[in-house]
């Protein structure tokens, strides 16, 4: 076991980054009640402790890839909330030059290969990115981040069948939060969840993904697994989307009881049961805590009016990015 | 003087032609050009243009007949009181239409005067250009281009019963159809004028006014008022090739203005004449390629000038031309007289 | 000049650009021993061995996927896809993923990959392994689309499409591997969007693809008996499309039909007759002609699927009717 010295760093790090992630979310979400969004996006509030418990046993270089729901990923990752607002808005500082939206957006300096909006559409990606990383002898590993949605998307058991047969290092993180679109997950996909993967003889692993701690060290330990080539592994996340599938589905008693969503968010909060550890730890104080939330609170503000502000990308740019140049 | 207009022949082997609607009514004034009648042919329908300016009477064939081809249908006359009612059969049509136009005052005007305002006057009564008078043609964009390129007009082929959609290859045909008739179908005069008077009447003009008045500026005044007096026509322009190369200059109206104030034409103006003046030449006859429907050669010939009528017979009857040249060669011939 | 087979045409590209650069992967099903079953990749994995030369299992979405994902982290990755007709299987991963990718990212990220897959009937191999779905792909923007209508062709496209930061997808007629054609020992490329006139003419513009192009010239050389003289022309890649040179021909032909092994109706032969019609219409004499595989699903019995793909012959008569103005 490490010093809680040095854990101190890496604990307030999650701590502030599943913050960051909820500040973002929260602005978002605002953007699009305010009629300030142009097109939809997805909800991670409530998931934090998935993204940031993984990622932050990543380097830059590690590769990940979301889902349409990747803002939280993105964060996580290292992104900047000036550019992630940006994007959004599809204005022309935005990660994409505007040209990809919250279902696109990608950070490649940071390894982020980008969200998907195709349901499961980038297993390949991210099983592709681990055949890079073993031919090029780079140590690197990817992640391939789905929901439970995607278990029902062939593509990802073929990928998966791949990466065991050529040991790839690769980890497919399941975020299951219990629901695809309006529909319960236990309607959805048949069996033993887990199964699918131990099936292809992946070594299979489930977790309480609210529990950023619990969530780290298990990727921690996969990830230097990965990499000395005893890849691929899979991870099923329990978790739990506080707000609806997209930011317009409001009115969602007919699939989720209010019951439900209150219990998670008083009893299960990845937020506020960590703030309890740290704060019984003695690893920080309710207010330091409190005044990193306001700070990432103001720096989300902040970056939303930047990104009103910022320019919109000029129209001669509708037909660049086509095709890379040779 | 009444034009005959008849049921052409459209075809190779067509006796009759349908006679398909008459687009302009007995009695009304028509322009050179404008679409008179629909008439079917075996391929198509195509319309016939009025082939002068004038009043179009005399309508004896009915819409929806067939016509055998070649009989005269109707007849376009300059002055509604000139209707030869005689010399065609009378159709109920015409004969109706006949006595409403004789109770107009106006039609019953009998002074040239009168008769010229009557033109006039009718002018404004013209059917604008409209989409249907564009008949539509199946051409080829090439075949299309090819003729835009040389200023030929498709009408031309649909006219010689052409069959459609013309092509590339159909340029060589539309070419032949659209040369300008032959000098050899057209009409000639000549009459000897002696110009004893003339010169005598040129020198002293000269001496008489400061600028110098050339035998040019008079023959071509000389030659508009005999126009503007045969043809009743306004606007008289006239294109005037004269001295050893035979240059041209047009000249607007020469007559209506006094001889030494006489000026070449400042903007391009159609000629409805051309005067070829061979008398700094040699020659004594000069014939060509020219699009004029009415030419005046005027050469020397020992004491005398020789004048020469050249006209296309659609553009004046036998009699207009010889009342031309008569007219021109009395003013010649007594040059005082037209200054009084 | 020596003269090779377009199977080893294509072998001789790859095995070539492999050597000088380490990141060019294969991946696909029977790759690697058994060559592809038209043993067009034979002797690769001697050289070049399992780790890049990949034998796939039979999972077309996946192993373009994947290919996609290493494309995107610093591989050069060619997939065989065995036959064109699996295309429909990949869509989501060639047309979602790998063609929008570069734009979606605002030019930050590139899926540097080749897709190797064939076209062509009249093998008898039925409706589900005798497609031309060549349209389908070039339809979408982002990706470039190569139609080697030789051996010469297929080395120096394959090459370029190796070399090229983009997705690349390839259709060889798979009728054409044994056929051979002169090619250079010498290194080579061919650059996309740049058609080749095989025959200058003056009465009428054929332009034709792939396996279409013999037949063309195989009409053309009629027609030159009967004093016609055909104007042929390959475009060699259709994503991108070199106008210039077949507007320019029929702007002095006035003449054309354009000649394609996809079907007819909303294909190949549609859009390039378009594209004369746009911009050579004042120099037409009679209608631009498309002429492409019928529209029926390819029949298996050797008395219906020939009747369904256009030979010279019928090239030959379309040109007639065509300038005597029967059309």
């Amino acid at each position: 076991m490490t010093d809680k010295k040095d854990n101190r760093e890496s604990y307030l790090q999650m701590f502030k980054q599943m913050v960051r992630i909820r500040a973002f979310e929260e602005q978002a979400n605002q953007l699009y009640l305010s009629a300030k969004m142009p097109g939809l996006t997805h909800m991670y509030v409530g998931q934090e402790a998935v993204a940031v418990g993984i990622c932050e046993a990543l380097t830059p270089n590690d590769k990940i890839t979301s889902t349409h729901r990747g803002h939280g990923h993105c964060v996580a990752k290292g992104a900047d909330f000036k550019q992630m607002f940006c994007e959004l808005l599809g204005k022309e500082e935005g990660y994409c030059r505007g040209k990809g939206g919250s279902m696109h957006i990608a950070d490649q300096a940071n390894g982020n290969l980008g969200a998907n909006a195709i349901v499961g559409g980038s297993a390949g990606i991210a099983t592709g990115a681990a055949l890079s990383a073993k031919q090029l002898g780079s140590n690197e590993v990817s992640v391939c981040f789905f929901g439970d949605g995607a278990l029902g998307q062939g593509l990802l058991y073929e990928t998966m069948n791949m990466a065991a047969l050529w040991k790839l290092p690769v980890i497919y993180a399941c975020e299951n939060n219990l629901y695809g679109e309006y529909t319960k997950v236990e309607e959805m996909a048949a069996g033993d969840l887990m199964a699918r993967a131990t099936g292809f003889g992946i070594e299979s692993f489930e977790v309480d993904g609210q529990d950023v701690l619990a969530v780290n060290n298990l990727t921690q330990e996969l990830v230097e697994r990965a990499r000395k080539g005893h890849g691929p592994f899979f991870i099923l996340l329990n978790t739990y989307r506080y707000y609806g599938h997209h930011v317009g589905d409001i009115n969602r008693e007919y699939y989720r009881s209010k019951e439900e969503e209150m219990l998670w968010r008083k009893e299960r909060d990845p937020i506020t049961n960590f703030t309890q550890l740290l704060v019984e730890k003695k690893i920080s104080t309710p207010e330091e805590l409190k005044s990193i939330e306001r700070e990432i609170e103001t720096e989300a503000e902040e970056a939303v009016h930047y990104a009103l502000d910022a320019a919109w990308p000029d129209a001669s740019e509708v037909d660049m990015h086509v095709f890379a140049s040779n | 003087m009444a034009h005959e207009i008849i049921m052409p022949a459209l075809g190779m082997a067509q006796e009759t032609g349908r006679l398909v609607a008459w687009l302009k009514n007995e009695g009304d004034t028509v322009r050179k050009g404008e679409p008179l009648m629909e008439v079917e042919t075996d391929k198509s329908t195509m319309e016939v243009e009025a082939p002068k300016d004038g009043f179009l009477v005399n309508i004896t064939a009915l819409a929806n007949t067939d016509v055998p081809v070649g009989e005269v249908v109707a007849h376009i006359v300059e002055h509604l009181e000139d209707a030869p009612a005689k010399l065609v059969k009378a159709s109920p049509l015409a004969l109706e239409q006949e006595a409403i136009t004789a109770q107009e005052p106006q039609h019953q005007a009998s002074n040239q005067a009168d008769a010229d305002t009557n033109v006039r006057v009718a002018e404004p009564a013209i059917n604008p250009p409209t989409a249907h008078n564009k008949a539509k043609f199946l051409a080829s964009p090439k075949l299309r281009s090819l003729a835009a390129s040389e200023n030929l007009d498709l009408q031309v082929l649909r006219n010689a019963g052409h069959p459609e959609p013309f092509k590339a290859a159909d340029m060589t045909t539309l070419r032949q159809l659209s040369i300008r008739p032959n000098i050899s179908l057209r009409n000639n005069a000549t009459s000897l004028v002696d110009k004893t008077s003339f010169n005598i009447f040129l020198s002293e003009i000269n001496s008489a006014s400061q600028m110098t008045v050339s035998s040019e500026l008079v023959l071509a005044s000389f030659i508009s008022a005999s126009l503007r007096v045969t043809t009743n026509a306004d606007n008289i322009g006239i294109s005037y090739k004269s001295g050893p190369e035979l240059q041209s200059t047009m000249y607007y109206n020469p007559d209506k203005q006094q001889l030494a104030d006489i000026a070449p034409a400042e903007h391009d103006i159609l000629a409805m004449a051309e005067i070829c003046d061979l008398t700094s030449t040699d020659f004594i006859q000069l014939s060509g390629d020219t699009n004029s429907n009415i030419i005046v050669t005027i050469s020397n010939f020992t004491e005398q000038f020789m004048v020469t009528l050249d006209w296309d017979p659609n553009a004046l009857s036998q009699i207009e031309a010889l009342e031309l040249l008569r007219d021109f060669s009395t003013r010649i011939k007594s040059p005082l007289k037209q200054l009084l | 000049m020596r003269e090779i087979t377009f199977g080893a045409a294509v072998n001789e590209a790859i095995a070539e650009e492999m050597r000088l650069d380490e990141r060019i992967i294969v991946l696909g099903e029977d790759v690697a021993e058994a060559g592809t079953p038209f043993k067009v990749l034979s002797g690769l994995v001697e050289e070049f061995g399992t780790q890049r030369i990949i034998d796939t299992p039979i999972s077309e979405p996946g192993f373009t996927g994947i290919a996609v994902g290493a494309a995107m982290t610093g591989l050069r990755p060619i997939v065989d896809l065995m036959f064109g007709d699996f295309l429909f299987l990949i869509m989501d991963q060639l047309c979602n993923q790998a063609a929008k990718t570069h734009y979606m990212s605002g030019g930050k990220l590139n899926v540097p990959m080749v897709l190797r897959t064939n076209m062509g009937a009249t093998r008898r191999s039925a409706a589900q392994h005798s497609q031309s779905l060549h349209a389908l792909v070039a339809h979408i923007p982002g990706l470039k689309v190569a139609m080697p209508s030789s051996a010469y062709e297929a080395k120096g496209l394959m090459k370029t499409a190796i070399r090229d930061n983009n997705p690349v997808v390839i259709f060889e007629d798979k009728l054409m591997y044994n056929d051979k054609a002169e090619v250079p020992e010498e290194e080579y490329l061919i650059n996309f969007g740049e058609a080749e006139i095989l025959h200058t003419g003056s009465d009428i513009t054929l332009v034709a693809t792939s396996s279409m192009v013999q037949q063309a010239e195989i009409a053309a050389k009629t027609l030159a008996k009967q004093n016609i003289s055909a104007e042929v022309i390959d475009p060699r890649t259709i994503s991108p499309l070199d106008e210039t040179t077949i507007i320019n021909s029929v702007k002095k032909t006035s003449h054309a039909i354009v000649i394609d092994e996809g079907h007819q109706n909303y294909g190949i032969t549609a859009e390039i007759a378009a594209r004369i019609s746009e911009k050579a219409f004042y120099y037409l004499d009679a209608p631009v002609q498309r002429f492409g595989a019928m529209d029926v699903p390819v029949p298996f019995s050797p008395a219906l699927e020939d009747l369904t793909v256009p030979t010279a012959q019928q090239i030959h008569e379309r040109a007639i009717s065509v300038l005597e103005g029967k059309i």
